[in-house]
C-alpha cells in the first residue's frame, strides 16, 4: 500500500511539473460577459519576477525657484537649455546611471575635458542620440498621453541601465543564399519575436516603421466582400499580435473578444491604448530613432549599433513593455523627473483635439461634453428648451438631474398653452434589434414617468418613436439617449410651428394627443 | 490455455499465403512473402507479397519527387546542415507563391514555383494511389468503398490546395507545406476569415470527427469485451450469430436502449468518417468564395448571440476626429 501511494505521488508530482502550472493563487479580474472567458489572470508571484527594481532618482530635485537656467550656467546647451541648472544636473546625473549604469560615467557621452564638445571624440555620436532621444521622450509625454497616459516615460523605461535597449528589432536581411531554392528567411524558423511560431520573423518593417500597412486583415462584412488581405499576408498580422502578446505577458483576450477579434464594441478599453501605441511606435522609430540613421555607428564597445540590414535599431513594444502590461509594473516613474515632462505639449493638445482622449480612451475629444454613463445636458433649440438625457450602457436608469431640470420645462409649458414636449428615445447601435427596440421605449418611457412625477400633466407629454431608434452620434455615449424638446409651441408665440416640429425625430409620424393622454406608447 | 488478446496472440507459420490468382495481363506480384514477429504484435504477421502495378509505381515516383522537393527547399533554407535541418523541422516549410503572383501557374521557383511543382507531383502522387485503391478493390471482387472514402479525403486536400485557391485566383490562399507552418496557416486563415468556428460545415465537420472518435471507441470496446468468446472474428459470426454477437448486441440495448447491428455499426463508423472531410471540404470551399466573414455572417442568421456590453463602450479610435493615421 505504501509503496503504491508513494508511486502516485511520483505520478501527481511529475504530472504537475510537467503541466507547467504556476502554483499559487491567482488574481483576476472579469472585463467582459459573464461566461465568455473574458477574463485576466494574473499570477502575483510570476508578475513580481517581472518587475525590476526603478532607481531612486540621485538626490531629491530641489523647487525650480526661477534661478539660472542651464542655458545661462553651461556652453553649448542645445535642448534643454530651458532647465534651470539645477534640473539641468539632475537629469544628466540620471541619465548616466539610466543609460550608461552609472551616475558618474559623464564620459559616456561627454568628452570629460570639454564637456560643450559636439564631435570629434569617439562618443560624441551619443551626445547627439541623446539630445534627440530627450526630445523624444518630451514628444511621447506629451503628444501620446494617449497610450502613456499621466504616467509617461523616461529614459529608464526602455534602457534600464543599458546603453542600448534590451528589446529592439531591425530589417530582415536580404536572403541569405539565392539560386533556386526557396531560401525566403523571412519566416518557418523559430523565432522568439513571434513566441516561437512559424510566423514571419520581420512583423515590425510593414507596421512600426514608416509606409505602414493595415493592420486590419478580416472582412467586415458577411458576405460580397472586396477582396482584402489574402491568408498569407494575414499572418503578419498574426504575427504582430503574437509579438504584442508576448511583448506585455499577455493573452489575445487582454484586448480582444477572440470570437470576433477585429469588432471593437466587443473590444476591451485596453484595445484602444494599444492602437495608439502602435502609432505611437510607428511615429517614434520614423522621426526619432530613424532620423539618427546616420549618427549611429554600426558598432560601439563590440556591440552592434546597426541591424544586420545595415539599419539602426528600432523601437516595438517589448522595448518599454518587457513583458509587462504596464512597463515597471505602471511605476509613475516620471513624477520624479517633472522636466521631462511636457507641459506646452499637453496644453496644446488639449485645445488642438489631437489623439489625447480622456482615461483609458473611451471618450473621443468630440464627445467630451457627453457623460460617458447616466447624464443631462440641457440647451435650446429654436428658442425652446432642449433637455439630452443620457444613459449608461443598456441601462433606462435616468439621472437625478432631470428632475432640476423639469422646473425650466415646465415653466415654458405653462408659459405655452399650446405646446406639448415631446419625448424620443434613441440607443446605440450595439445589440439585438429588438432588444434596442425595447430599449429605447423603456428609455422614453423612463424620462415621461420622470418628468410626471414632478408635476407636468401627462397629458402635453407625446412619445416619439424616432424614424431611427439609433442615434446618429460619433460615440457611442452619444446615442444612448432620450430627447426632449418643445413642439407646437409657435401656435402661441408666432416663429414658426413648422420649425419646431421640423427639428423634432419624431415629426414624421403621426401625431395622436388622445394616444399621448392615455399613456399610450408607439416605441 | 490462458486467455488471449493483443499482446499473446498466437502467430502461425507456414508458407505464406500468395493470394488469388491475378487475372490475365496484370502485373505480377513483387515477392514471395515473408512473416515478421513484430509485424504479428501490431496486426497480421506476414509481410507481402505486394501488389505495385502501373499506377503505384507511377504513384511512388511522384510522391518521391514530392518528398524531395519540399524536403531540399527546407535543407536550403538551413543552408544544407544536416543539424540545423533536424533543430528546425518542426518549423521549416515549402510556402506557397504570395499574392502579387495571383494564380499563375508561372512563378519564379524560390518564390513559390517550387510549391507549385511538389503541390503538382504531391496530387499526382494521391490520385494514382486513389486509382490503385479503387482497381485493387475492383480485382478482388470488393465494394468499391475504401476508394470512396479515400477521395473525401483528397475532395479537402484539393479544396484547400487547389480549388479554392484557384476560385479566389489566388496562391497565397493555399496551405504551405511544413509542421507548424500549416498550423499557423489554419490559425491565421481562420482569423482572417471572421473565425471558422461559426462556420456551420466547419462544426459538421468537427461533430462528425468527433462523432467518428467515440463510434470508433465504441465499437473497438465492444468487440474487444467479446473477444474472449470469438468476437473479433466478425465474418464467422454474422453468419452465425453466437454469443459474442448477441452479447455485444445486448450489452448496448441495456445501457442505451437500443443497439447497432454487426453490419450497421460499420456503416455508422464509414459515413461518420467520410462526412467529416467532406462537409470540411464544403466548409472551406465556401470561406472567401461566398462568406468573408464567418462572425457576421453567423450574428447576421442568429447562430451567434449578441452579449450585453458590461464595461464601458469602446470605440474604434480610428473613426474619431483628429485620430493619427
Amino acid at each position: 500500500m505504501t509503496s503504491n501511494a508513494a508511486r502516485l505521488l511520483v505520478a501527481a508530482a511529475a504530472l504537475t511539473a510537467l503541466s507547467g502550472c504556476e502554483a499559487g493563487k491567482k488574481q483576476w479580474a472579469q472585463w467582459g460577459y459573464r461566461g465568455v472567458a473574458l477574463n485576466d489572470i494574473v499570477d502575483p508571484d510570476t508578475a513580481a519576477k517581472k518587475t525590476a527594481p526603478v532607481p531612486a532618482p540621485p538626490y531629491d530635485l530641489p523647487p525650480d525657484d526661477g534661478a539660472q537656467r542651464a542655458s545661462a550656467a553651461y556652453q553649448n546647451v542645445k535642448v534643454l537649455g530651458h532647465l534651470s541648472a539645477e534640473q539641468f544636473n539632475h537629469l544628466m546625473s540620471s541619465i548616466s546611471l539610466w543609460v550608461a549604469g552609472d551616475a558618474g560615467n559623464c564620459g559616456y557621452c561627454h568628452n570629460v575635458n570639454n564637456f560643450a564638445q559636439d564631435d570629434g571624440y569617439p562618443n560624441a555620436y551619443r551626445k547627439a542620440v541623446a539630445r534627440r532621444m530627450i526630445q523624444q521622450t518630451w514628444d511621447i509625454n506629451g503628444k501620446w498621453s494617449s497610450h502613456v497616459q499621466n504616467v509617461g516615460v523616461t529614459c529608464w523605461t526602455c534602457h534600464r541601465g543599458n546603453g542600448v535597449p534590451t528589446y529592439h528589432w531591425s530589417r530582415d536581411t536580404a536572403p541569405a543564399m539565392s539560386g533556386l531554392a526557396d531560401v525566403s528567411p523571412e519566416q518557418n524558423t523559430p523565432s522568439p519575436v513571434t513566441y516561437y511560431a512559424s510566423l514571419p520573423h520581420d512583423i515590425f518593417s510593414p507596421y512600426l516603421a514608416d509606409k505602414p500597412q493595415n493592420i486590419r486583415v478580416q472582412s467586415t462584412v458577411a458576405t460580397d466582400a472586396p477582396r482584402g488581405k489574402s491568408t498569407k499576408e494575414t499572418e503578419y498580422t498574426y504575427g504582430l499580435m503574437m509579438h504584442m502578446s508576448s511583448g506585455l505577458g499577455v493573452n489575445c483576450t487582454y484586448c480582444h473578444n477572440s470570437r470576433a477579434f477585429s469588432s471593437w464594441a466587443q473590444s476591451s478599453p485596453q484595445r484602444v491604448t494599444a492602437w495608439y501605441g502602435i502609432r505611437m511606435v510607428r511615429d517614434v522609430n520614423v522621426n526619432y530613432i530613424e532620423s539618427l540613421q546616420n549618427v549611429f555607428p554600426a558598432y560601439a564597445d563590440g556591440q552592434p549599433r546597426k541591424g544586420p540590414a545595415g539599419d539602426v535599431l528600432k523601437v516595438n513594444c517589448a522595448t518599454c513593455h518587457q513583458g509587462q502590461y504596464k512597463p515597471m509594473a505602471g511605476y509613475p516613474m516620471l513624477k520624479d523627473y517633472p522636466y521631462l515632462k511636457n507641459a506646452q505639449y499637453r496644453s496644446d493638445a488639449a485645445t488642438q483635439g489631437s489623439p489625447t482622449l480622456a482615461g483609458a480612451g473611451m471618450a473621443g475629444p468630440a464627445a467630451q461634453q457627453v457623460p460617458e454613463g447616466a447624464g443631462l445636458i440641457a440647451s435650446e433649440r429654436d428658442g425652446s428648451p432642449l433637455v439630452t438625457v443620457y444613459f449608461a450602457t443598456a441601462k433606462s436608469d435616468v439621472t437625478n438631474r432631470l428632475t432640476g431640470e423639469s422646473e425650466k420645462l415646465r415653466a415654458f409649458l405653462a408659459a405655452h398653452p399650446q405646446a406639448r414636449l415631446s419625448i424620443s428615445g434613441y440607443v446605440d447601435p450595439r445589440g439585438g434589434a429588438a432588444m434596442n427596440a425595447e430599449l429605447a421605449k423603456k428609455r422614453a418611457q423612463a424620462v415621461a414617468a420622470t418628468l410626471a412625477a414632478t408635476g407636468i400633466p401627462r397629458s402635453r407629454i407625446d412619445l416619439d418613436k424616432p424614424a431611427d431608434i439609433v442615434g446618429g452620434g460619433l460615440t457611442l455615449a452619444n446615442e444612448r439617449k432620450v430627447e426632449v424638446s418643445i413642439k407646437g409651441a409657435g401656435m402661441t408665440d408666432g416663429t414658426g410651428a413648422m420649425t419646431a416640429m421640423h427639428s423634432s425625430p419624431g415629426d414624421n409620424l403621426p401625431q395622436s394627443n388622445q394616444h399621448a393622454a392615455e399613456g399610450a406608447v408607439r416605441h | 490455455m490462458a486467455y488471449q488478446n493483443i499482446f499473446t496472440q498466437i502467430q502461425l507459420r507456414s508458407a505464406p499465403e500468395y493470394g488469388a490468382p491475378l487475372p490475365p495481363g496484370e502485373e505480377p506480384r513483387s515477392g514471395r512473402g515473408i512473416y515478421n514477429y513484430w509485424a504479428g504484435k501490431l496486426g497480421a504477421a506476414q509481410l507481402g507479397p505486394i501488389y505495385l502495378g502501373k499506377s503505384g509505381v507511377a504513384s511512388l515516383v511522384f510522391g518521391f519527387l514530392a518528398f524531395e522537393i519540399i524536403g531540399l527547399n527546407m535543407l536550403a533554407k538551413v543552408n544544407w546542415s544536416p543539424t540545423e535541418f533536424v533543430r528546425n523541422l518542426f518549423w521549416l516549410a515549402l510556402e506557397p507563391p504570395g499574392p502579387q503572383w495571383g494564380f499563375s501557374p508561372f512563378v519564379p521557383l524560390n518564390e513559390g514555383g517550387w510549391w507549385i511543382i511538389a503541390g503538382f507531383f504531391l496530387t499526382a502522387s494521391i490520385l494514382l494511389w486513389w486509382v490503385r485503391c479503387y482497381r485493387r478493390a475492383v480485382a478482388l471482387g470488393m465494394g468499391t468503398h475504401v476508394a470512396w472514402a479515400f477521395a473525401s479525403a483528397i475532395w479537402l486536400y484539393l479544396v484547400i490546395g487547389f480549388i479554392r485557391p484557384m476560385l479566389l485566383g489566388s496562391w497565397a490562399e493555399a496551405v504551405p507545406f511544413g509542421i507548424f507552418p500549416h498550423l499557423d496557416w489554419t490559425a491565421a486563415f481562420s482569423i482572417r476569415y471572421g473565425n471558422l468556428f461559426y462556420n456551420p460545415f466547419h462544426c459538421l465537420s468537427i461533430a462528425f470527427l468527433y462523432g467518428s472518435t467515440l463510434l470508433f471507441a465504441m465499437h473497438g470496446a465492444t468487440i474487444l469485451a467479446v473477444s474472449r468468446y470469438g468476437g473479433e472474428r466478425e465474418i464467422e459470426q454474422i453468419v452465425d450469430r453466437g454469443t459474442a454477437s448477441e452479447r455485444a448486441a445486448l450489452f448496448w440495448r441495456w445501457t442505451m436502449g437500443w443497439n447497432a447491428t454487426m453490419e450497421s455499426v460499420h456503416r455508422w463508423a464509414y459515413w461518420f468518417a467520410v462526412l467529416t472531410t467532406l462537409t470540411g471540404g464544403i466548409g472551406i470551399l465556401l470561406t472567401g468564395t461566398v462568406v468573408d466573414n464567418w462572425f457576421l455572417w453567423a450574428q447576421q442568421h442568429h447562430f451567434a448571440p449578441s452579449y450585453p456590453v458590461t464595461g464601458a463602450p469602446v470605440v474604434d479610435p480610428a473613426t474619431l476626429p483628429g485620430a493619427p493615421q
